[in-house]
């Protein structure tokens, strides 16, 4: 296992410094890519090793850094016709930090055509940006939108942690699909420490102890029957407080409504795509210290309910003549939170990210992107490349 | 302001989409291997070319998009065939 990790950081980091050096064409990284494919997966055996590679540089008026390089390798392997283990792996180095998580790691097994029982650790299908465009050679974006981390502004889990029904039918001439699940439970976070974070729910907390498990799932329909089209509404309720007397009725409700539209379009020469996402997180009374104050003690509470979105555009001239322009793709994005009214030291946030790629194949991108975010204002240069 | 303008702007444009498409109609149990991945595999990445993997693999690969597009049985076997078929 070791042995492989190194193999292909050694590789992937070869990859990155030949593209950095400009020596990239199409044909170079292919053969790479197959190479690395390979070594790795004997023939035969239903064994992959996949993944990508990614390294960010931000700069902003007082500081230039190359500040974030990722390697996140996936493991897929189909030991029969019914069973299926996923497993991702995130590693990082950030600051002059390493670090390295587990993504995701999950059996799915297949009962019937409609249905098959995923358990363990997995995305979330609670909207659509953690389950389907995070990762960096499939986010258009050098940055993931405001609103859908795990952060002060996040609504919604990455991953979960249970078990997992889900599957996909015909509709007459629409589709539809779906995705319910039991998980753990979410932290709500009462620390006034962190007073950005108060209020807001943790996930992933292997200990956390609830009276019921989290339910929840997402339910999509593709309305024409060239899939052009995807329309998702998701859901999530369970218990977030522990189990003291003041906190163990504390439950919170998320919601989240996803557009996915996907389309060549004649009238504007070229590949239009459109991804969007609301997301609202509704958690029932509870007391909070004020942060403005822990010292002291006090109490407060608000109707902690709270949302975000993000709207994303895209546009590739791939009707034009030229390969470079083929290749090129024109990215907008609109995101943003609304704070709780009445929390303490949350305000609204909007963000506008403006971006231009370049893709080398379909899963290599040189990503350029300025983005503004109040007075923040950062402009960024990605590499990012699927293996 | 203008940023609003970008945004209404867009939604129409998404409306024209939308009416564009909704004319195709065909059941997905009609369609070849070929449609079905041309349709379905760049719904949330650029679609990869069937050279990309060897067959063994797109098994695999497949049953991974099967996981996260939640695509149909058929959509599943129709498109492995094609897939396969490259080599
Ligand atoms: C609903 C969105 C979605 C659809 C539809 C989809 N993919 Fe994917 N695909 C993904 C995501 C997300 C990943 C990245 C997996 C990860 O990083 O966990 C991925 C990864 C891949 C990979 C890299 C190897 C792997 O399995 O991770 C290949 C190859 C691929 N997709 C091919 C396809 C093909 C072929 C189709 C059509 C049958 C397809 N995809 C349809 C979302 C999608």
């Amino acid at each position: 296992m070791k042995k492989k990790l190194i193999l292909f950081s050694a590789i992937t980091l070869l990859l990155q410094l030949s593209l950095f050096a400009q020596q990239y064409n199409e044909q170079f990284i292919d053969s790479l890519v197959q190479s690395v494919s390979q070594a790795q997966v004997a023939k035969g055996t239903k064994f992959l090793l996949t993944g990508y590679v990614t390294s960010t540089a931000e700069f902003t008026k007082t500081k230039s850094s190359l500040s974030a390089v990722g390697l996140t390798p996936i493991l897929l392997w189909k030991p029969n016709d019914r069973i299926l283990v996923e497993t991702e792996f995130e590693t990082g180095f950030t600051g002059n930090a390493t670090n390295m998580e587990l993504g995701y790691a999950d059996v799915s097994f297949y009962v019937n055509k409609y249905l098959s029982i995923r358990a363990g650790k997995f995305l979330s299908p609670f909207g659509i940006f953690q389950d389907r465009l995070h990762p960096s050679w499939i986010n258009k974006l050098p940055t993931f939108p405001l609103g859908t981390g795990e952060d002060q502004y996040g609504i919604g889990p990455i991953s979960e942690v249970g078990i997992n029904f889900k599957g996909g039918a015909q509709l007459g001439e629409s589709k539809i699909n779906y995705s319910f699940y039991a998980s753990n439970n979410a932290q709500l976070i009462t620390d006034p420490t962190n007073p950005i974070a108060e209020g807001t729910l943790s996930y992933g907390n292997m200990d956390v102890q609830s009276k019921k498990l989290t339910v929840g799932g997402r339910v999509g329909f593709l309305p024409f029957s060239n899939s052009t089209l995807e329309l998702g509404v998701s859901y999530r309720n369970g218990y977030v407080g522990d189990t003291s007397a003041a906190y163990q009725n504390v439950n919170a409700k998320l919601y989240a409504f996803d557009l996915s539209y996907d389309n060549q379009l004649d009238f504007l020469k070229g590949d239009v795509d459109i991804k969007a996402q609301y997301n609202k997180s509704d958690v029932s009374n509870a007391w909070y210290i004020d942060p403005s104050n822990p010292t002291s003690g006090n109490l407060y509470t608000y109707n902690n309910s709270r949302s975000s979105y993000f709207l994303q555009a895209a546009y590739t001239p791939s009707m034009f003549p030229g390969k470079f322009l083929k290749k090129t793709q024109l990215i907008f994005r609109y995101a943003g939170f609304t704070p709780p009214t009445n929390a303490i030291g949350l305000t609204d946030m909007k963000q506008y990210t403006y971006g231009i790629d370049y893709w080398f194949n379909w899963r290599t991108a040189l990503k350029f992107a300025y983005q503004s975010q109040k007075d923040n204002n950062v402009f960024f240069v990605q590499l990012a490349v699927g293996f | 302001m203008k940023r609003n303008k970008i945004i209404v702007t867009l939604s129409i444009l998404i409306t024209i989409g939308v009416v564009v498409t909704s004319c195709v109609s065909a059941k997905i149990n009609d369609k070849t291997g070929s449609q079905l991945w041309t349709e379905n595999c760049r719904r949330c990445h650029n679609s990869p070319p069937s050279s990309a993997f060897t067959n063994v693999q797109w098994e695999v690969i497949n049953t991974h998009m099967r996981e996260r597009g939640l695509l149909t049985d058929v959509e599943y076997k129709k498109i492995l065939d094609f897939m396969q078929q490259g080599d």
